[in-house]
């Protein structure tokens, strides 16, 4: 042996080409071949690169010496980056602009960004009040041996909450990752959670209780509860987006057929988003399909709009608007905790969707062919381009712009469009939801209740005002006692 | 445009999720917001079989069938066509001479009362499903009833398609269904005995 030269076996993802190592050293650290690899997989393309000892199917450490690997074959791992980000890239097509996320290529870090209706606390010369906020921030982190261990998540953006605090790891409660290792699953439980669908409050007197991260949270929660599932219920109504009627008469769309119909079957119309994102989810979870059913003269028709995460096999219950079930994989008989049937049933099936309404499978349904759906939208909120801003005064971009619409735009004094006069603050309003700034007057929609700032768009997609204490609170009724 | 109330729509089911047709498939993207087209797989099969037989040369014929309205949704079911064999046909256009119009109307007085002139069929060997100018100039003027279509078929693409009118205008081609009804006689039946008028 003496004199030989040290050999590390590498096999190529998908095993197609085949690599020897010959580290200068055994000392070497196995690090090193994975900076040599970098060559041929580029951090900016493949992310990070992890090595599994074949022979044990074990995630190796980079710190090891080469000596310690010696003779071994190697596979050479790049795609659980890519693969978490194409779930990320499902659930974002599935929950539209609610759902953001950024990754920094080459590394393992994403940022989320979730509009979706949650509680935070603000403190003001007047005390403190519980407010409705829609947009928030979190952090997830992969580790290299993801997804057998579980991503880590910290929390970004100010929130009141139980289980959820600004700066902190959090995880959403009941949520077992070897039960359900798909970010698809658990980035859905994140929401469900701020939303306060999922939340844990230990009783109150009891000595084994688990310590909630915002105890005075969790306090407010547990006198709460009604109010709180009345915001959770309003999150699910918010982001139902029903058609107008029977989609063949309702949207501006083209339908092509898959398969064929018969006289007797209930019709289905799957949009486009979900028809893609069937397979995506029901590859890996189960999943509820969420649409509208309707009854056309004689005939009944379903319609699925989108797909969305079974979280915890239905441990929260159906969202109010869901209509049928899509089954994860393996997923054989699912014990659902709803109390209304639902009719349809979808499964995957090599590759192809399976729909089921009753008892027996669909020989066709109608699938949407245009990418551009009309169908209704729930207005969002405005889209910043950054965090929310104050402006001090209008800025010199805006002067200017003031005096060249006075110049060109304007029309002479009397004319009918001569526009209106607003008396506006020289600090320009910050929507109490979105914490986008209200720039222009018909965005600056003040709650006729209470005052609170907030968009006209926010307060018709939040159902009511952000503010707890105001009688349009989506909270009501709740307990007044101070948090 | 008035339209008389003989050529209103009839309350009639919408085949999707009617008993009695066995088996509804659909040629082409079905445009929603429109007129609806159910063809007879007889009426579909023929239209491409003589399509297919006379190429290069255009076919034609008109199309008899009902107009139908079922909650707000407007659709016409098409049992039955007359084919066009008199006049002359080249690869670019097909005349449907006063005899043949004749011939309709004698096939519709005798066989078929109460149905509708839906519209004219014609082939396209090689030029897609779209009017041409000449189709916009005679066929799509003459019928321009709400409950009017022109349906054309390529048989270099195996390719069917329809246009309607909406409003004065003209929508651009949709794919239609095309079903098969478990009692076809009955059904004609039924469609003729529907607008006794």
């Amino acid at each position: 042996m003496l004199g030989e030269q040290l050999q590390i076996f590498v096999r190529s993802p998908g095993g197609a080409r085949f690599f020897t190592w010959e580290p200068p050293s055994g000392d070497t650290p196995i690090a090193a071949l994975v900076e040599s690899l970098r060559t041929e997989y580029p951090r900016s393309q493949h992310g990070p690169i992890d090595l599994i000892d074949e022979s044990s199917g074990k995630l190796i450490d980079p710190d090891l010496s080469a000596q310690e690997m010696a003779d071994r074959v190697l596979g050479i791992r790049t795609g659980y980056v890519s693969d978490a980000l194409n779930q990320l890239e499902a659930l974002r097509r599935q929950e539209g602009p609610a759902f953001g996320y950024r990754h920094e290529p080459g590394t393992s870090t994403i940022s989320l960004d979730l509009s979706y209706p949650g509680l935070d606390r603000i403190d003001s010369l007047d005390g403190s009040g519980i407010v409705v906020k829609g947009r928030h921030r979190a952090t997830l982190i992969l580790p290299s041996d993801f997804p057998e261990k579980p991503p880590r998540i910290f929390w970004q953006s100010s929130v009141f909450h139980p289980n959820l605090a600004v700066d902190e790891e959090v995880w959403p409660p009941r949520y077992d990752w070897a039960d359900a290792p798909t970010l698809l699953e658990f980035v859905a439980a994140l929401i469900e959670t701020l939303t306060g669908d999922l939340y844990h409050v230990g009783r109150r007197f009891s000595i084994r209780r688990r310590r909630e991260l915002n105890p005075q949270a969790a306090n407010w929660y547990r006198r709460n509860r009604q109010p709180v599932a009345a915001l959770a219920a309003c999150a699910r109504q918010d982001r139902h987006t029903p058609i107008d009627g029977y989609p063949l008469d309702s949207v501006s769309v083209d339908w092509e057929l898959q398969g064929e119909l018969s006289g007797s079957d209930t019709t289905v119309f799957v949009s486009r988003q979900a028809i893609d994102g069937i397979p995506e989810f029901g590859g890996r979870c189960a999943a509820w399909l969420i649409g509208q059913t309707g009854r056309h003269g004689q005939a009944d028709w379903l319609y699925v709009d989108r797909v969305t995460s079974r979280v915890g096999h239905g441990l929260s219950g159906a969202p109010i608007n869901a209509i049928g079930i899509l089954r994860g994989p393996g997923e054989s008989d699912p014990q659902l905790e709803h109390d209304r049937p639902l009719p349809l049933d979808a499964r995957v099936r090599d590759g192809g969707v399976v729909l089921r309404v009753d008892s027996g499978d669909l020989a066709g349904y109608m699938v949407e062919v245009d990418g551009a759906s009309s169908t209704e939208q729930a207005p969002q909120p405005p889209q910043a381009s950054g965090r929310p801003i104050t402006i001090k005064g209008p800025s010199a971009e805006q002067a200017e712009e003031t005096i060249e619409a006075a110049e060109f735009g304007a029309p002479p004094e009397g004319a009918e469009d001569a526009g209106r006069l607003f008396a506006r603050d020289l600090e320009a309003p910050i929507c109490m939801y979105c914490d986008i700034v209200c720039v222009r007057s018909e965005d600056w929609g003040a709650c006729a209740d209470c005052g609170f700032v907030v968009h006209a768009g926010c307060l018709h997609q939040l159902g009511g005002c952000p503010n707890t204490d105001c009688p349009r609170s989506v909270l009501e009724p709740r307990s007044t006692a101070n948090p | 445009m008035e339209v008389s109330l003989s050529r209103h729509p009839i309350p009639y089911q919408l085949p999707l999720g009617s008993d009695g047709y066995e088996r509804i498939v659909a040629d082409g993207t079905i445009a929603s917001k429109q007129l609806l087209v159910f063809l007879s797989h007889d009426v579909y099969d023929f239209i491409r079989a003589q399509s297919r037989e006379y190429a290069p040369q255009e076919i034609g014929g008109v199309l008899l069938g009902q107009y139908c309205i079922d909650n707000d949704t407007k659709f016409v079911i098409v049992p039955t066509a007359v084919a066009c064999d008199l006049g002359s046909a080249t690869p670019v256009s097909i005349q449907f001479p006063p005899e043949f119009w004749q011939q309709v109307e004698e096939v519709h007085t005798s066989e078929f009362p109460g149905l509708l002139r839906i519209g004219p069929y014609h082939s396209h060997p090689g030029y897609g499903v779209n009017p041409s100018g000449t189709d916009h100039a005679t066929i799509l003027g003459a019928f321009s009833k709400p409950h009017h279509i022109s349906l054309i078929y390529d048989p270099h693409a195996d390719q069917i398609g329809y246009t309607c009118w909406d409003d004065g205008a003209l929508k651009p081609p949709s794919g239609c269904f095309v079903y098969e009804h478990r009692e076809p006689e009955d059904l004609v039946k039924q469609l003729m005995d529907a607008r006794p008028d």
